[in-house]
Protein backbone atom coordinates (compact mmCIF):
# COMPACT_ATOMS: atom_id res chain seq x y z
CA UNK A 1 0.00 0.00 0.00
CA UNK A 2 1.27 3.39 -0.91
CA UNK A 3 1.03 5.78 2.02
CA UNK A 4 0.68 9.43 1.08
CA UNK A 5 3.39 11.78 2.26
CA UNK A 6 0.74 13.80 4.06
CA UNK A 7 -0.19 10.83 6.21
CA UNK A 8 3.34 10.07 7.33
CA UNK A 9 4.64 13.56 7.89
CA UNK A 10 2.75 14.07 11.13
CA UNK A 11 4.48 11.28 12.96
CA UNK A 12 7.41 10.38 10.78
CA UNK A 13 9.41 13.60 10.99
CA UNK A 14 8.82 14.89 14.49
CA UNK A 15 11.48 14.30 17.12
CA UNK A 16 9.90 12.39 20.01
CA UNK A 17 8.87 14.80 22.74
CA UNK A 18 9.35 13.92 26.40
CA UNK A 19 7.94 15.83 29.36
CA UNK A 20 9.47 15.26 32.77
CA UNK A 21 7.32 16.16 35.79
CA UNK A 22 9.38 16.16 38.98
CA UNK A 23 9.51 18.68 41.79
CA UNK A 24 13.28 18.65 41.88
CA UNK A 25 15.57 20.62 39.62
CA UNK A 26 18.22 18.05 40.57
CA UNK A 27 16.33 15.49 38.51
CA UNK A 28 15.67 17.79 35.55
CA UNK A 29 19.32 18.79 35.17
CA UNK A 30 20.39 15.19 35.38
CA UNK A 31 17.93 14.08 32.72
CA UNK A 32 18.87 16.96 30.44
CA UNK A 33 22.55 16.03 30.65
CA UNK A 34 22.00 12.32 30.30
CA UNK A 35 19.46 12.46 27.50
CA UNK A 36 21.18 15.08 25.39
CA UNK A 37 22.52 12.47 23.00
CA UNK A 38 19.18 10.71 22.67
CA UNK A 39 16.95 11.78 19.81
CA UNK A 40 14.38 13.40 22.09
CA UNK A 41 13.12 16.88 22.82
CA UNK A 42 13.02 17.18 26.60
CA UNK A 43 10.75 19.54 28.53
CA UNK A 44 10.53 19.87 32.31
CA UNK A 45 7.91 20.86 34.80
CA UNK A 46 8.25 21.10 38.55
CA UNK A 47 4.61 20.67 39.56
CA UNK A 48 1.61 18.55 38.68
CA UNK A 49 -0.58 21.52 37.75
CA UNK A 50 2.03 23.00 35.44
CA UNK A 51 2.79 19.55 34.05
CA UNK A 52 -0.86 19.07 33.05
CA UNK A 53 -0.91 22.43 31.29
CA UNK A 54 2.29 21.60 29.44
CA UNK A 55 0.98 18.17 28.47
CA UNK A 56 -2.00 19.80 26.75
CA UNK A 57 0.16 22.33 25.00
CA UNK A 58 3.10 20.16 23.97
CA UNK A 59 1.33 16.86 23.27
CA UNK A 60 4.40 14.88 24.32
CA UNK A 61 4.90 11.26 23.30
CA UNK A 62 6.03 10.29 26.79
CA UNK A 63 5.70 11.78 30.26
CA UNK A 64 8.16 10.84 32.99
CA UNK A 65 6.09 11.35 36.12
CA UNK A 66 7.25 11.43 39.72
CA UNK A 67 4.66 10.15 42.20
CA UNK A 68 5.65 12.38 45.08
CA UNK A 69 4.93 15.92 43.99
CA UNK A 70 3.98 18.93 46.07
CA UNK A 71 0.34 19.94 45.45
CA UNK A 72 -1.47 17.35 43.36
CA UNK A 73 0.52 14.13 43.35
CA UNK A 74 1.54 11.85 40.50
CA UNK A 75 -1.47 9.55 40.87
CA UNK A 76 -3.83 12.45 40.40
CA UNK A 77 -1.84 13.85 37.48
CA UNK A 78 -2.06 10.46 35.78
CA UNK A 79 -5.79 10.23 36.45
CA UNK A 80 -6.42 13.66 34.94
CA UNK A 81 -4.28 12.85 31.90
CA UNK A 82 -6.33 9.72 31.31
CA UNK A 83 -9.67 11.52 31.79
CA UNK A 84 -8.91 14.05 29.05
CA UNK A 85 -9.25 12.76 25.49
CA UNK A 86 -6.55 15.17 24.36
CA UNK A 87 -3.90 13.70 26.67
CA UNK A 88 -5.21 10.15 27.12
CA UNK A 89 -2.85 8.56 24.61
CA UNK A 90 0.37 9.97 26.05
CA UNK A 91 2.56 7.16 27.37
CA UNK A 92 3.23 7.78 31.06
CA UNK A 93 6.22 6.25 32.85
CA UNK A 94 6.10 6.53 36.61
CA UNK A 95 9.33 7.26 38.41
CA UNK A 96 9.23 6.74 42.11
CA UNK A 97 11.34 5.93 45.11
CA UNK A 98 8.53 3.72 46.30
CA UNK A 99 9.23 0.00 46.24
CA UNK A 100 5.74 -0.90 47.42
CA UNK A 101 4.06 -3.39 45.13
CA UNK A 102 0.68 -1.75 45.69
CA UNK A 103 1.95 1.56 44.35
CA UNK A 104 3.16 -0.16 41.20
CA UNK A 105 -0.11 -1.98 40.79
CA UNK A 106 -2.04 1.24 41.24
CA UNK A 107 0.08 3.07 38.67
CA UNK A 108 -0.37 0.40 36.06
CA UNK A 109 -4.10 0.11 36.81
CA UNK A 110 -4.47 3.84 36.31
CA UNK A 111 -2.96 3.48 32.86
CA UNK A 112 0.77 4.07 33.24
CA UNK A 113 2.76 2.20 30.64
CA UNK A 114 5.79 1.52 32.83
CA UNK A 115 7.31 2.04 36.24
CA UNK A 116 10.91 2.88 37.15
CA UNK A 117 12.27 2.91 40.69
CA UNK A 118 14.48 5.68 41.98
CA UNK A 119 17.40 5.71 42.10
CA UNK A 120 17.52 4.43 38.57
CA UNK A 121 20.22 3.39 36.23
CA UNK A 122 20.47 5.73 33.24
CA UNK A 123 20.87 2.89 30.76
CA UNK A 124 17.62 1.38 32.07
CA UNK A 125 15.79 4.69 31.90
CA UNK A 126 16.92 5.23 28.31
CA UNK A 127 15.86 1.74 27.28
CA UNK A 128 12.42 2.11 28.87
CA UNK A 129 12.01 5.56 27.39
CA UNK A 130 12.81 4.31 23.89
CA UNK A 131 10.37 1.47 24.29
CA UNK A 132 7.59 3.82 25.44
CA UNK A 133 8.26 6.15 22.50
CA UNK A 134 8.01 3.23 20.09
CA UNK A 135 4.70 2.08 21.54
CA UNK A 136 3.28 5.59 21.51
CA UNK A 137 4.26 6.25 17.91
CA UNK A 138 2.70 2.97 16.81
CA UNK A 139 -0.53 3.87 18.60
CA UNK A 140 -0.57 7.26 16.96
CA UNK A 141 0.00 5.66 13.59
CA UNK A 142 -2.89 3.25 14.20
CA UNK A 143 -5.28 6.04 15.08
CA UNK A 144 -4.25 7.86 11.91
CA UNK A 145 -4.79 4.71 9.89
CA UNK A 146 -8.41 4.80 11.00
CA UNK A 147 -8.67 8.10 9.14
CA UNK A 148 -7.21 6.70 5.96
CA UNK A 149 -9.10 5.34 3.00
CA UNK A 150 -8.38 1.63 2.68
CA UNK A 151 -8.16 1.45 -1.11
CA UNK A 152 -6.12 4.54 -1.91
CA UNK A 153 -4.40 5.17 1.45
CA UNK A 154 -5.40 8.81 1.15
CA UNK A 155 -7.11 10.58 4.05
CA UNK A 156 -10.81 9.81 4.23
CA UNK A 157 -13.81 12.13 4.21
CA UNK A 158 -14.07 12.45 7.99
CA UNK A 159 -10.48 13.57 8.20
CA UNK A 160 -10.91 15.92 5.25
CA UNK A 161 -13.86 17.79 6.76
CA UNK A 162 -12.05 18.33 10.02
CA UNK A 163 -8.75 19.25 8.43
CA UNK A 164 -10.19 21.71 5.94
CA UNK A 165 -11.89 23.58 8.77
CA UNK A 166 -8.60 23.73 10.68
CA UNK A 167 -6.67 24.92 7.64
CA UNK A 168 -9.21 27.64 6.87
CA UNK A 169 -8.98 28.99 10.42
CA UNK A 170 -5.21 28.84 10.44
CA UNK A 171 -4.70 30.43 7.02
CA UNK A 172 -7.03 33.29 7.97
CA UNK A 173 -5.16 33.86 11.20
CA UNK A 174 -1.75 33.87 9.52
CA UNK A 175 -2.96 35.68 6.41
CA UNK A 176 -1.64 32.85 4.22
CA UNK A 177 -3.23 31.69 0.96
CA UNK A 178 -5.14 28.42 0.94
CA UNK A 179 -6.37 26.55 -2.12
CA UNK A 180 -8.63 23.60 -2.63
CA UNK A 181 -8.76 21.29 -5.63
CA UNK A 182 -11.78 19.03 -6.18
CA UNK A 183 -11.42 16.42 -8.88
CA UNK A 184 -13.51 13.64 -10.35
CA UNK A 185 -12.58 10.88 -12.80
CA UNK A 186 -14.56 11.34 -16.03
CA UNK A 187 -17.12 8.63 -16.90
CA UNK A 188 -15.88 6.45 -14.09
CA UNK A 189 -19.11 4.48 -13.91
CA UNK A 190 -18.66 3.24 -17.45
CA UNK A 191 -15.06 2.18 -16.62
CA UNK A 192 -16.45 -0.04 -13.89
CA UNK A 193 -19.24 -1.31 -16.18
CA UNK A 194 -16.93 -2.09 -19.08
CA UNK A 195 -13.84 -3.44 -17.34
CA UNK A 196 -15.12 -4.58 -13.96
CA UNK A 197 -14.61 -3.33 -10.42
CA UNK A 198 -11.10 -4.73 -9.88
CA UNK A 199 -9.87 -2.54 -12.74
CA UNK A 200 -11.92 0.36 -11.41
CA UNK A 201 -10.09 -0.01 -8.10
CA UNK A 202 -6.77 0.00 -9.92
CA UNK A 203 -7.74 3.27 -11.62
CA UNK A 204 -8.70 4.86 -8.31
CA UNK A 205 -5.45 3.73 -6.66
CA UNK A 206 -3.36 5.08 -9.53
CA UNK A 207 -5.21 8.39 -9.58
CA UNK A 208 -4.53 8.68 -5.83
CA UNK A 209 -0.78 8.32 -6.36
CA UNK A 210 -0.85 11.20 -8.85
CA UNK A 211 -2.76 13.39 -6.40
CA UNK A 212 -0.49 12.66 -3.46
CA UNK A 213 2.91 12.72 -5.12
CA UNK A 214 3.50 16.42 -4.59
CA UNK A 215 4.65 18.40 -1.53
CA UNK A 216 4.31 16.78 1.88
CA UNK A 217 2.22 19.75 3.05
CA UNK A 218 -0.55 19.07 0.52
CA UNK A 219 -3.36 17.03 1.98
CA UNK A 220 -4.92 14.63 -0.51
CA UNK A 221 -8.20 13.00 0.49
CA UNK A 222 -10.68 10.60 -1.05
CA UNK A 223 -13.85 12.62 -0.83
CA UNK A 224 -16.08 9.73 -1.85
CA UNK A 225 -16.47 7.35 -4.81
CA UNK A 226 -14.34 8.66 -7.65
CA UNK A 227 -14.19 12.16 -6.22
CA UNK A 228 -11.05 13.50 -4.55
CA UNK A 229 -9.96 16.68 -2.78
CA UNK A 230 -6.54 18.22 -2.23
CA UNK A 231 -6.02 20.92 0.38
CA UNK A 232 -3.05 23.15 -0.51
CA UNK A 233 -1.96 25.38 2.37
CA UNK A 234 0.15 28.36 1.34
CA UNK A 235 -0.78 28.03 -2.37
CA UNK A 236 -2.63 30.69 -4.38
CA UNK A 237 -5.42 29.77 -6.76
CA UNK A 238 -3.22 30.49 -9.82
CA UNK A 239 -0.56 28.06 -8.61
CA UNK A 240 -3.17 25.52 -7.57
CA UNK A 241 -4.61 25.65 -11.11
CA UNK A 242 -1.14 24.90 -12.52
CA UNK A 243 -0.74 22.02 -10.13
CA UNK A 244 -4.15 20.67 -11.13
CA UNK A 245 -3.19 20.98 -14.78
CA UNK A 246 -0.06 18.86 -14.15
CA UNK A 247 -2.20 16.25 -12.45
CA UNK A 248 -4.70 16.29 -15.30
CA UNK A 249 -1.93 15.76 -17.90
CA UNK A 250 -0.28 13.05 -15.85
CA UNK A 251 -3.49 11.06 -15.55
CA UNK A 252 -4.46 11.45 -19.19
CA UNK A 253 -1.00 10.29 -20.33
CA UNK A 254 -1.04 7.09 -18.31
CA UNK A 255 -0.86 3.85 -20.32
CA UNK A 256 -3.06 1.17 -18.75
CA UNK A 257 -1.18 -2.10 -18.93
CA UNK A 258 -4.21 -4.34 -19.43
CA UNK A 259 -6.06 -1.91 -21.72
CA UNK A 260 -3.39 -0.21 -23.87
CA UNK A 261 -5.87 1.74 -25.99
CA UNK A 262 -7.80 3.16 -23.09
CA UNK A 263 -7.45 6.87 -22.27
CA UNK A 264 -8.90 8.03 -18.97
CA UNK A 265 -9.30 11.62 -17.93
CA UNK A 266 -10.40 13.67 -14.96
CA UNK A 267 -11.95 17.09 -14.37
CA UNK A 268 -10.68 19.61 -11.81
CA UNK A 269 -12.28 22.50 -9.97
CA UNK A 270 -10.04 24.96 -8.10
CA UNK A 271 -10.88 27.64 -5.53
CA UNK A 272 -9.05 29.57 -2.87
CA UNK A 273 -9.86 31.54 0.25
CA UNK A 274 -9.92 34.91 -1.55
CA UNK A 275 -13.05 33.68 -3.36
CA UNK A 276 -15.12 33.33 -0.21
CA UNK A 277 -16.31 36.03 2.13
CA UNK A 278 -14.00 36.89 5.06
CA UNK A 279 -16.51 35.22 7.35
CA UNK A 280 -17.01 32.21 5.04
CA UNK A 281 -16.49 28.71 6.37
CA UNK A 282 -14.66 25.71 5.00
CA UNK A 283 -18.03 24.63 3.60
CA UNK A 284 -18.17 27.83 1.54
CA UNK A 285 -14.71 27.14 0.13
CA UNK A 286 -15.79 23.60 -0.68
CA UNK A 287 -18.91 24.92 -2.43
CA UNK A 288 -16.77 27.24 -4.60
CA UNK A 289 -14.47 24.38 -5.62
CA UNK A 290 -17.50 22.19 -6.31
CA UNK A 291 -18.99 24.90 -8.51
CA UNK A 292 -15.72 25.10 -10.44
CA UNK A 293 -15.67 21.32 -10.86
CA UNK A 294 -19.22 21.45 -12.15
CA UNK A 295 -18.05 24.09 -14.65
CA UNK A 296 -15.25 21.80 -15.86
CA UNK A 297 -17.67 18.91 -16.31
CA UNK A 298 -20.30 20.99 -18.07
CA UNK A 299 -17.85 22.49 -20.53
CA UNK A 300 -16.59 19.15 -21.79
CA UNK A 301 -14.60 17.41 -19.01
CA UNK A 302 -10.84 16.67 -18.93
CA UNK A 303 -10.01 20.23 -17.91
CA UNK A 304 -9.25 22.51 -15.00
CA UNK A 305 -11.65 25.28 -14.13
CA UNK A 306 -11.89 28.14 -11.68
CA UNK A 307 -15.07 29.70 -10.39
CA UNK A 308 -17.30 27.73 -12.71
CA UNK A 309 -15.43 29.15 -15.71
CA UNK A 310 -13.22 26.73 -17.62
CA UNK A 311 -9.63 27.81 -18.32
CA UNK A 312 -8.70 28.18 -21.95
CA UNK A 313 -7.47 24.78 -23.10
CA UNK B 1 8.38 -1.70 57.45
CA UNK B 2 11.48 -0.46 59.16
CA UNK B 3 14.58 -0.70 57.03
CA UNK B 4 17.86 -2.00 58.30
CA UNK B 5 19.91 0.89 59.56
CA UNK B 6 22.94 -0.96 60.79
CA UNK B 7 25.27 0.67 58.29
CA UNK B 8 28.27 2.16 60.10
CA UNK B 9 28.73 5.90 60.15
CA UNK B 10 31.63 7.14 58.01
CA UNK B 11 34.88 7.42 59.86
CA UNK B 12 36.31 10.85 60.59
CA UNK B 13 40.03 10.41 60.94
CA UNK B 14 41.62 12.94 63.25
CA UNK B 15 38.32 14.72 63.60
CA UNK B 16 38.32 15.93 59.95
CA UNK B 17 36.02 14.78 57.15
CA UNK B 18 37.04 12.21 54.58
CA UNK B 19 36.32 13.96 51.28
CA UNK B 20 33.87 12.16 49.05
CA UNK B 21 34.28 12.17 45.27
CA UNK B 22 31.62 11.66 42.65
CA UNK B 23 31.83 8.46 40.68
CA UNK B 24 31.65 10.74 37.65
CA UNK B 25 34.30 13.23 38.83
CA UNK B 26 36.57 12.28 35.93
CA UNK B 27 33.82 12.11 33.33
CA UNK B 28 34.19 15.28 31.23
CA UNK B 29 30.54 15.10 30.17
CA UNK B 30 29.42 15.18 33.81
CA UNK B 31 32.04 17.43 35.42
CA UNK B 32 30.13 20.67 35.15
CA UNK B 33 26.89 19.05 36.24
CA UNK B 34 28.54 17.51 39.31
CA UNK B 35 29.91 20.92 40.26
CA UNK B 36 26.45 22.43 39.94
CA UNK B 37 25.07 19.63 42.12
CA UNK B 38 27.67 20.35 44.80
CA UNK B 39 26.75 24.03 44.74
CA UNK B 40 23.11 23.08 45.26
CA UNK B 41 24.19 20.69 48.00
CA UNK B 42 25.88 23.47 49.98
CA UNK B 43 22.62 25.43 50.11
CA UNK B 44 20.64 22.26 50.70
CA UNK B 45 22.68 21.25 53.76
CA UNK B 46 21.83 24.63 55.30
CA UNK B 47 18.15 24.06 54.52
CA UNK B 48 18.23 20.54 55.99
CA UNK B 49 19.85 21.89 59.13
CA UNK B 50 17.16 24.56 59.58
CA UNK B 51 14.35 22.08 58.86
CA UNK B 52 15.75 19.80 61.56
CA UNK B 53 16.12 22.65 64.02
CA UNK B 54 12.59 23.84 63.25
CA UNK B 55 11.25 20.26 63.54
CA UNK B 56 9.70 20.74 60.11
CA UNK B 57 9.25 17.11 59.02
CA UNK B 58 7.46 17.98 55.81
CA UNK B 59 10.30 20.16 54.56
CA UNK B 60 12.91 17.71 55.74
CA UNK B 61 11.15 14.92 53.88
CA UNK B 62 11.03 16.98 50.67
CA UNK B 63 14.71 17.92 50.85
CA UNK B 64 15.72 14.33 51.52
CA UNK B 65 13.34 12.94 48.90
CA UNK B 66 14.88 15.03 46.15
CA UNK B 67 18.33 13.79 47.11
CA UNK B 68 17.31 10.17 47.44
CA UNK B 69 16.04 10.14 43.89
CA UNK B 70 18.87 11.91 42.18
CA UNK B 71 22.13 11.79 44.17
CA UNK B 72 23.11 8.49 42.62
CA UNK B 73 22.71 10.03 39.20
CA UNK B 74 25.38 12.56 40.15
CA UNK B 75 27.67 9.77 41.32
CA UNK B 76 27.02 10.01 45.06
CA UNK B 77 25.46 6.70 46.10
CA UNK B 78 26.27 7.38 49.78
CA UNK B 79 24.23 10.59 49.77
CA UNK B 80 21.27 8.84 48.15
CA UNK B 81 21.45 6.08 50.76
CA UNK B 82 21.64 8.50 53.68
CA UNK B 83 18.73 10.52 52.27
CA UNK B 84 16.64 7.37 51.88
CA UNK B 85 17.24 6.48 55.54
CA UNK B 86 15.94 9.91 56.56
CA UNK B 87 12.93 9.55 54.28
CA UNK B 88 12.04 6.09 55.52
CA UNK B 89 12.30 7.21 59.13
CA UNK B 90 9.87 10.07 58.50
CA UNK B 91 7.52 7.66 56.76
CA UNK B 92 7.87 5.22 59.67
CA UNK B 93 7.01 7.96 62.13
CA UNK B 94 3.91 8.72 60.08
CA UNK B 95 4.92 12.33 59.53
CA UNK B 96 4.78 12.24 55.76
CA UNK B 97 1.08 12.92 55.41
CA UNK B 98 0.44 15.50 52.74
CA UNK B 99 -1.03 18.81 53.82
CA UNK B 100 -4.77 18.98 53.19
CA UNK B 101 -6.74 22.14 52.47
CA UNK B 102 -7.51 23.79 55.77
CA UNK B 103 -4.50 22.31 57.51
CA UNK B 104 -2.36 24.65 59.48
CA UNK B 105 0.87 25.22 57.61
CA UNK B 106 2.92 24.11 60.54
CA UNK B 107 0.99 20.88 61.01
CA UNK B 108 3.91 18.70 60.07
CA UNK B 109 6.23 20.54 62.36
CA UNK B 110 3.75 20.30 65.19
CA UNK B 111 3.29 16.64 64.36
CA UNK B 112 6.95 16.14 64.88
CA UNK B 113 6.77 17.85 68.26
CA UNK B 114 3.74 15.86 69.34
CA UNK B 115 5.14 12.55 68.24
CA UNK B 116 8.45 13.55 69.66
CA UNK B 117 6.95 13.72 73.12
CA UNK B 118 5.73 10.17 72.79
CA UNK B 119 8.55 8.71 70.76
CA UNK B 120 11.73 10.24 71.97
CA UNK B 121 13.76 7.29 70.78
CA UNK B 122 12.38 7.54 67.26
CA UNK B 123 12.84 11.27 67.08
CA UNK B 124 16.40 10.90 68.16
CA UNK B 125 16.82 8.26 65.45
CA UNK B 126 15.54 10.75 62.88
CA UNK B 127 17.86 13.44 64.20
CA UNK B 128 20.74 10.98 64.07
CA UNK B 129 19.98 9.97 60.51
CA UNK B 130 19.66 13.58 59.48
CA UNK B 131 23.04 14.32 61.05
CA UNK B 132 24.46 11.40 59.07
CA UNK B 133 23.01 12.86 55.89
CA UNK B 134 24.46 16.28 56.65
CA UNK B 135 27.78 14.69 57.38
CA UNK B 136 27.96 12.72 54.15
CA UNK B 137 26.89 15.82 52.18
CA UNK B 138 29.60 17.82 53.91
CA UNK B 139 32.17 15.25 52.85
CA UNK B 140 31.07 15.64 49.25
CA UNK B 141 31.32 19.43 49.54
CA UNK B 142 34.79 18.95 51.06
CA UNK B 143 35.69 16.89 47.98
CA UNK B 144 34.70 19.82 45.78
CA UNK B 145 37.08 22.12 47.66
CA UNK B 146 39.83 19.56 47.17
CA UNK B 147 39.15 19.43 43.47
CA UNK B 148 39.09 23.21 43.09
Amino acid sequence: MNTPASATSDYGVRTPRVLSIDDSELMHRLLRARLQLEQVELHSSTSGEEGLRMALELKPDVILLDIELEGIDGFEVLQRLKEDARTRDIAVIFISASTETMDRVRCLDLGAIDFISKPFDMAELKARLRSAIRVHQLLRMLSQRAQLDGLTALWNRAFFDQRLATEVTQSRRLGHPLSLILTDIDHFKSVNDRFGHPFGDEVLAYFATILSSRRATDIACRYGGEEFAIILPGVTVANAAEIAEEMRKGFEAHAWRRHPDLVLTASFGVADLTMVAPTGTSQDLLARADLALYGAKRSGRNRVSLEGVPLAA
Amino acid sequence: MREDDSQPAPSHPEGGLTPLRSRFADDPEMRELVLWFLGDLERRVGAIRSALDAHDASRLRMLAHQLSGSAQGYGFEEIGEAARRVESEIRFLGLHRKAQPGDDDKLHGDGLHDDGLQNEVQISTLAERTEDLISVCSRAIEGKRDAA
